[in-house]
């Protein structure tokens, strides 16, 4: 016999692997079956519980109500003006005006059927969706072919418009293919509720990425002998890869008067405060919020590849509050509830001097106008005229 | 392979290796109990891995393989090391004698034994798989994964280190 088994032997002679270890033994091993379809079970359900919370993280109910102390009008009364406005082609001035208007809480109330802003009518789905759209095709169509005329003929009653919408919109349809209507809803539909989703497509594929290469190096590391805390750490990376997946987005988007309402009370830790007015312009969209105790807010949301977010909010007791669009030339011009002008002017300065932009309002109406500026007109102050059309400060 | 089968099988070799596999074990970690908890894991895992055991190896030297490399995990395991810094207090706080007058003490067997259990684990794995398993140069190289002449070199290295001298296939 080998000397080294031999004194091994030897010196422990008395040492065997015990009766009881060797049951125990067989106890354990005759579980090892029992524990594989245990955990087995545990991975399902983990993953079934992982994919169920990932379903589950739709889009929050709302609970931010709206109140609005601007006056109720028709659906129909504003719609047929709106209709008249864009129908005409060949006064500068009033296509200006048409232009400088937004249709989108029409649009919002029309969609919805329940506004603070509009009462509205009867409508079946479809005739919502196609009045909406109309309003936008209207209105593209003014900014894109300027004083051409309308490719639809002119209606005289809303319900002959209720009517023939779905003709006109798919006419409209025609003209810009590349620029589809969007509802409020899809809209809505396409933002996405988590962190993720907010992220660029590059980031959301380098987090997968990210994941992938740590839950291989994790399955790698599981075969190989090692501490347990350093098998754990892919683990550990993992999990924070997840959080973007189950953490609610960080901007608030806009997408009808409840979500507007929802983003500004957040941003500004408002406790109340109620929308007076709201409007959309391409890719800015604009609303004036009035708190109990008077002070003003003019919110501004700009369009990102996911929505309307958040850009900044101007505050103060003035009511008149204004924004520049320097890429469109357009100056937006925003006057709170409760102001007492009838008239702003946009007076031209240094090289624009002798040019007045007139901006008309109904006194106490909050407004909000985008105003398109002639190429020329860079410098400008404004003046204010009261109610009875006499100049103020 | 059937459950009851494999189950046979396991208590089969746990008769036939049992009493070598707590002894391998008992050099590396010098503790029956341990010695004994780390056997029946390396039978365990045989256990489980029964289904995949294709025969190219001999049982032993498959048992071997999975016995060592239990040892080593235990060896860089948190708990081990847990154990070795607190039995070195109790040692410190004893003032207990020294190896050398202990070894002084002991006949050559033991002698050896214990020179053998204080060996760097990389030459304990040698001498054990090559001498106490009785297993040739090439079994031994396959258990540990090792190439012949490193296998050679280790186990000179070793029995330098244990004061033997011994040429049975190796020079």
């Amino acid at each position: 016999m080998d000397p080294i088994r031999k004194a091994l032997n030897e010196v422990y002679d008395e040492k065997h692997f015990s009766i009881h270890k060797k049951q125990d033994t067989v106890k354990l091993a005759r579980n090892v079956n029992r524990k594989k379809r245990g955990a087995a079970v545990t991975v399902a359900v983990t993953v079934m519980a992982a994919i169920m919370l990932f379903l589950l993280v739709q889009p929050a109910e709302q609970h931010v109500s709206v109140s609005t102390e601007k006056a109720p009008e028709t659906v129909e009364e504003a719609y047929m003006e709106r209709f008249a406005a864009a129908m005409v082609t060949d006064d500068k001035e009033a296509v200006m005006t048409y232009l400088s208007e937004s249709d989108w809480l029409l649009q919002c109330a029309i969609e919805s059927g329940d506004s603070a802003f509009y009462r509205s009518p009867e409508l079946t789905a479809k005739e919502r969706k196609n009045l909406s759209a109309l309003l936008y095709y209207m209105y593209l169509w003014r900014i894109e072919v300027w004083g051409a005329k309308p490719p639809i003929p002119n209606v005289a009653s809303f319900d002959e418009l209720r009517r023939q919408s779905a003709s006109f919109v798919e006419t409209y349809e025609e003209f810009f293919p590349d620029k589809p209507f969007i509802s409020s809803k899809e809209e809505h539909g396409l933002l996405s509720n988590t962190y993720f989703g907010t992220m660029s497509k590059n980031n959301q594929w380098g987090l997968i990425g990210m994941m992938a290469i740590f839950g291989i190096l994790f399955i790698l590391n599981i075969k190989v002998r090692g501490n347990l805390f350093f098998k754990a750490i892919p683990l550990v990376i993992i999990c924070i890869c997840l959080v973007p997946f189950v953490m609610p987005a960080a901007e608030k988007y806009a997408y009808d008067e409840t979500s507007i309402m929802e983003a500004v009370l957040n941003e500004e830790e408002l406790k109340g405060a109620h929308l007076t007015d709201a409007a959309t312009f391409g890719d800015n969209r604009y609303a004036l919020i009035t708190t109990a105790e008077g002070i003003h807010y003019f919110a501004h949301f700009l369009k990102n590849e996911n929505g309307y977010v958040l850009w900044y909010t101007k505050t103060g007791k003035e009511y008149m509050m204004d924004a520049s669009q320097p890429q469109w030339r357009r100056q937006v011009v925003a006057v709170h509830e409760g102001h007492d002008m009838s008239k702003i002017e946009l007076v031209g300065e240094y090289e624009s001097e002798g040019t007045v932009i007139p901006v008309d309002l109904e006194a106490g109406k909050p407004t909000i106008r985008a105003i398109v500026k002639p190429e020329f007109f860079k410098s400008f102050h404004y003046e204010y005229y009261n109610a009875n059309g006499e100049k103020m400060y | 392979m059937e459950s009851e089968e494999r189950e046979q099988r396991l208590i089969e070799t746990m008769d036939l290796y049992g009493d070598d596999i707590v002894k391998l074990c008992y050099t590396y970690v010098r503790n029956w109990q341990t010695a004994e908890d780390l056997t029946q894991e390396s039978f365990l895992k045989f256990f489980r891995s029964l289904h995949t055991f294709r025969g190219e190896a001999s049982v032993k030297t498959y048992l071997y393989r999975i016995a060592i490399n239990v040892c080593h995990d235990y060896l860089s395991s948190w708990k081990y090391k847990k154990v070795t810094i607190t039995n070195a207090f109790h040692k410190i706080l004893r003032t207990e004698r020294s190896t050398e007058q202990v070894v002084m003490e002991l006949d050559d067997s033991k002698r050896l034994v214990l020179a053998i259990e204080q060996l760097p684990p990389k030459y304990k794995d040698v001498i054990i798989v090559f001498h106490f398993g009785e297993m040739s140069l090439e079994e031994t190289g396959s258990i540990l994964k090792l190439p012949i002449n490193t296998v050679k070199t280790r186990l000179r290295r070793a029995r330098q280190m244990l004061g033997i001298s011994l040429q049975e296939g190796v020079e």
